[in-house]
């Protein structure tokens, strides 16, 4: 695996010999490249001569940009270039120290550091004779633009959200902290498609063991290639076989600059505008990036709700068919009254028809992700009319789980982080089944099971229900409860101890 | 074993929870049908016996330094001895245990789900445990930690509800039958919850730092003991000594009896939470103890391998325990405080005086 670093720019000719070196004569050289990349139609190979020395430029079409290549690599060897005969070493010496009028210059010796550059959008420059090559970044190719952030919207605060390209991303992140500790290290993951992965971290602030952890991880991944940072939570994460998920993913700066503040490491994958970062806490899910920019009494409450919708999504059908089937003592005798008035003539058992209205809309909500935006209006006549009108006017369901389910769906829809909702939607079902069977018993017991086994899970070393088990009073200041920023004095202290004070008290006027 | 630690705190937590686990069901009705409107005064006076027993389990932890009931009784009498100590110990666990599913299964299958069959409320209740005990002690502190603020909010909330329903007058006349009932009918809380923490003795070794091991148990013995004086004198303020007694689950029914503004009514669900949740632990701490336990009488590297089988039994146990809840009352009120006395106290008394032994024995 290479671990050529990308954005080195004063790297020495690559020191990895097993791939074979450049040849020495031109021809040579470049009837090499052209099998190996097999006659590729947008490899685009310019030969030229400066006095009589043969050289030739070679770029991928698409992956440069046709001006730097055009002023900076052409009209300088060609037409700048002084005629007069020189030896091949000197010529060399001239192009690289004084004829190259680009930011990053590099030279190489093998064929795999020349692949390698080609293919990311440089241009290599060859010289007969010459064992040496040299690369120019010229690299420039279509992009998104930074853009308004789709999947995680915000009312207050930044709107920009990370794109498809690892620089501009890392860019977003040095413009958000200008801190000469903010480390970005790369690696190139994937055999063949040899994705740009940058770790980006505070040094004085996140741990030196979550860090080494993060490398080690990425380290062992085998893969052939990475198209989303997908592949790589898949690889990193610490419970496989937990529903929950212990990474945490955002394509907001703003987020993702945040927990660099809190001491996490954050991975960028090249080609995907959302970001990871680690350790992510069972907490972080119910946190927004908006939570710091709203005053701390609303962001409290917002918290507070999220968990309340937490509980509901989760819980709600399965408390309806327990109580409707198992508990009706339970239920005041009004409400009751009414219950049974609704439920007559519906033929299902409660959790029949609980199972039916929550698949229902499961697959309503996936045919609304998947239809293309013009024809997205159907589905929501289909689901509101349709289904949820028709169904309990033709006596299929009663209207409370129609309210039941809408509800339900609702509050799963309130987290900020999209990852959070997945166990709840798929635990939902679980716990039905336990209410189906056993009743309040078995929703109990179910949630006793969840909560042990959260216990037990972990994100890079730091335990996943921290702060609240094993429980840290300090660190209580910003999980439910947010204090105002003077109060938060100190980061995290499950994630980092390091560089602990973040403000001082009485800093704030009056 | 596993090289897992728990903190103090979390070691507090789990004994209030074994404390209130399981007595919270069976205790008032026996004290209020000995001591009468009196029956709050023995649990004042059982906490006191209850942290004096603590200091005397105590003591022998900081004597076994590191190592559990099993580990030290083994390492002061010997392989043979030792082991043969072990397995009064143990059988008294397991079989603790199996009351204690029993307990449950017989309140969930008389009150809650009387449809369902209790074999298959022990079953799922154990499948609970089994997967607590295989992830280990560590995993069960924390969530002692997620359920605690919850378990003290139901609480208080109970409490506050239950207000308007109060009777001073139940508690009159004050000492109406003398001291001595009192006095006796102390040995139920002592039998029933704090005898049994002798099983805590499996736990100790695990936590981290000794000193505040010994204060976290005894301040949790008193929250605990605190909890179930509140629950009894509630018992006696809202229903009166002889419903009290006459009632299976007295706390259950004054929770019933809770009506806020004719709308919210039927919050016993409240008190069944909080039984599931303190009598899950109860039985996962015994059952990890015993699984741990006969992992050392072997001395197995894991115990984990025991764990399902042991369940398997204990399905069985727990059923064929006692036949029904008369009996069970019997054996509550006559048997079990001769049995856990033998356990409970005079295991770990002889077990003390060998360490002791030992210890001037190794000075020499």
């Amino acid at each position: 695996m290479n671990k050529g670093n990308e954005q080195g720019s004063n790297q020495s000719p690559s020191k990895e010999s097993n791939s074979p070196p450049l040849l020495p004569p031109l021809e040579d050289s470049l009837s090499h490249i052209e099998t190996e990349l097999g006659k590729s139609t947008d490899l685009v190979i310019r030969r030229f001569a400066i006095y009589k020395t043969r050289c030739a430029a070679l770029y991928i079409d698409g992956l440069v940009d046709k001006n730097t290549v055009q002023n900076f690599i052409m009209e300088a060897l060609m037409l700048e270039m002084p005629h007069k005969r020189v030896s091949v070493k000197e010529l060399y010496d001239t192009i690289k120290q004084a004829s190259l009028p680009i930011g990053e210059v590099t030279e190489f010796n093998d064929y795999e550091a020349l692949f390698k550059r080609l293919l990311s959008g440089e241009t290599i420059l060859l010289i007969d004779k010459e064992k040496k090559a040299l690369a120019a970044s010229t690299r420039g190719w279509r992009d998104r633009g930074v853009q308004e952030s789709t999947s995680e919207s915000v009312i207050r605060g930044p709107k920009e959200a990370f794109t498809e390209t690892l620089r501009t991303n890392t860019a977003l992140l040095r413009r958000k902290i200008k801190d000469p500790k903010l480390r970005i290290e790369s690696k190139a993951i994937g055999e063949v498609t040899r994705t740009d992965v940058a770790i980006v971290y505070l040094q004085d602030i996140a741990e030196d063991h979550i860090v080494q952890e993060v490398h080690r991880r990425l380290e062992e991944i085998d893969i052939d290639g990475i198209l989303e940072s997908g592949y790589i939570e898949e690889y990193i994460q610490d419970a496989q076989y937990s529903p929950f998920p212990t990474v945490y993913y955002s394509e907001k700066p703003d987020a993702i600059a945040g927990g660099l503040l809190e001491g996490r490491v954050a991975i960028i994958t090249d080609g995907t505008p959302d970001v990871l970062l680690v350790p992510a806490l069972f907490v972080n899910f119910f946190q927004s990036s908006e939570d710091y920019y709203q005053r701390a009494d609303i962001s409290t409450f917002l918290r507070l709700l999220r968990l309340v919708c937490f509980n509901i999504a989760l819980f709600m059908p399965a408390l309806y068919i327990a109580f409707t089937t198992f508990h009706q003592e339970m239920i005041p005798a009004p409400l009751l009254i009414s219950l049974a008035a609704q439920r007559e003539g519906v033929p299902f058992p409660a959790f029949v028809e609980a199972l039916l209205m929550e698949l229902t809309f499961e697959i309503l909500r996936e045919a609304g992700v998947r239809l293309p935006k013009p024809v997205g209006s159907a589905v929501s006549i289909v689901g509101a009319l349709v289904l949820g009108q028709s169904a309990v006017q033709a006596g299929l369901v009663s209207p409370a789980m129609v309210i039941v389910v809408a509800l339900t769906a609702i509050s799963s829809f309130v987290f900020p982080a999209y990852n959070i909702a997945i166990p709840i939607r798929m635990l939902r079902f679980l716990f039905m089944i336990l209410a189906a069977t056993f009743g309040l018993y078995g929703i109990i017991l179910g949630l006793i099971a969840m909560v042990l086994h959260l216990c037990s899970l972990q994100s890079f070393g730091v335990a996943y229900m921290s702060p609240f088990a094993p429980m840290k009073a300090k660190d209580q200041k910003d999980v439910i409860i947010r204090f105002p920023h003077w109060g938060l004095f100190s980061r995290p202290s499950s994630l980092t101890k390091k560089n602990e004070k973040r403000t001082n008290p009485s800093s704030k006027e009056n | 074993m596993d090289n897992q630690t728990i903190s103090a705190r979390q070691y507090m937590f789990l004994v209030v929870f074994f404390i209130i686990g399981s007595s919270i069901l069976i205790v008032p009705t026996p004290l209020a049908a000995q001591a009468k409107q009196d029956a709050w005064m023995s649990v004042i006076l059982a906490i006191l016996f209850g942290v004096i027993f603590v200091m005397f389990l105590n003591k022998i932890g900081s004597l076994s330094s590191g190592k559990t009931f099993v580990q030290s009784a083994i390492y002061v009498f010997g392989n043979w001895a030792g082991r043969l100590f072990c397995i009064f110990y143990l059988s008294f666990l397991y079989i603790l245990a199996s009351l204690v599913l029993r307990n449950i299964g017989d309140f969930m299958t008389t009150q809650i789900i009387p449809e369902t069959p209790l074999q298959f409320t022990h079953i799922l209740f154990l499948l609970v445990v089994i997967g607590g005990a295989y992830i280990g002690v560590e995993s069960i502190a924390r969530s002692s930690e997620i359920f605690m603020p919850w378990m003290i909010l139901l609480l208080i909330f109970l409490t506050i509800s239950i207000m308007p329903q109060i009777n001073m007058d139940q508690l009159k006349p004050v000492l109406g039958n003398g001291v001595i009932p009192i006095i006796s009918n102390s040995s139920i809380v002592i039998g029933t919850p704090l005898l049994e923490m002798v099983a805590l003795l499996m736990i100790f070794p695990y936590v981290k730092e000794e000193k505040k091991a010994k204060r976290a148990w005894i301040l949790g013995t008193v929250f605990g003991g605190g909890v179930l004086f509140l629950i009894t004198i509630l018992c006696l303020l809202v229903l009166g000594s002889d419903l009290t007694a006459l009632n299976a689950y007295p706390t259950y029914r004054i929770a019933q009896k809770i009506n806020i503004a004719g709308f919210l009514e039927g919050l016993e669900i409240i008190i069944a939470v909080i039984w599931m949740l303190t009598i899950f632990f109860k039985l996962i701490i015994l059952y990890y103890a015993t699984s741990v336990g006969i992992a050392q009488f072997f001395t197995l590297k894991d115990h984990r391998p025991l764990l399902l089988p042991l369940g398997m039994g204990m399905v069985v146990l727990s059923i064929i325990a006692y036949p029904d809840v008369a009996y069970f009352e019997t054996f509550v009120g006559e048997t079990w405080l001769p049995y856990s006395l033998t356990h409970g106290l005079i295991l770990p008394a002889i077990l003390m005086i060998g360490l002791l032994v030992k210890r001037r024995m190794s000075r020499n």
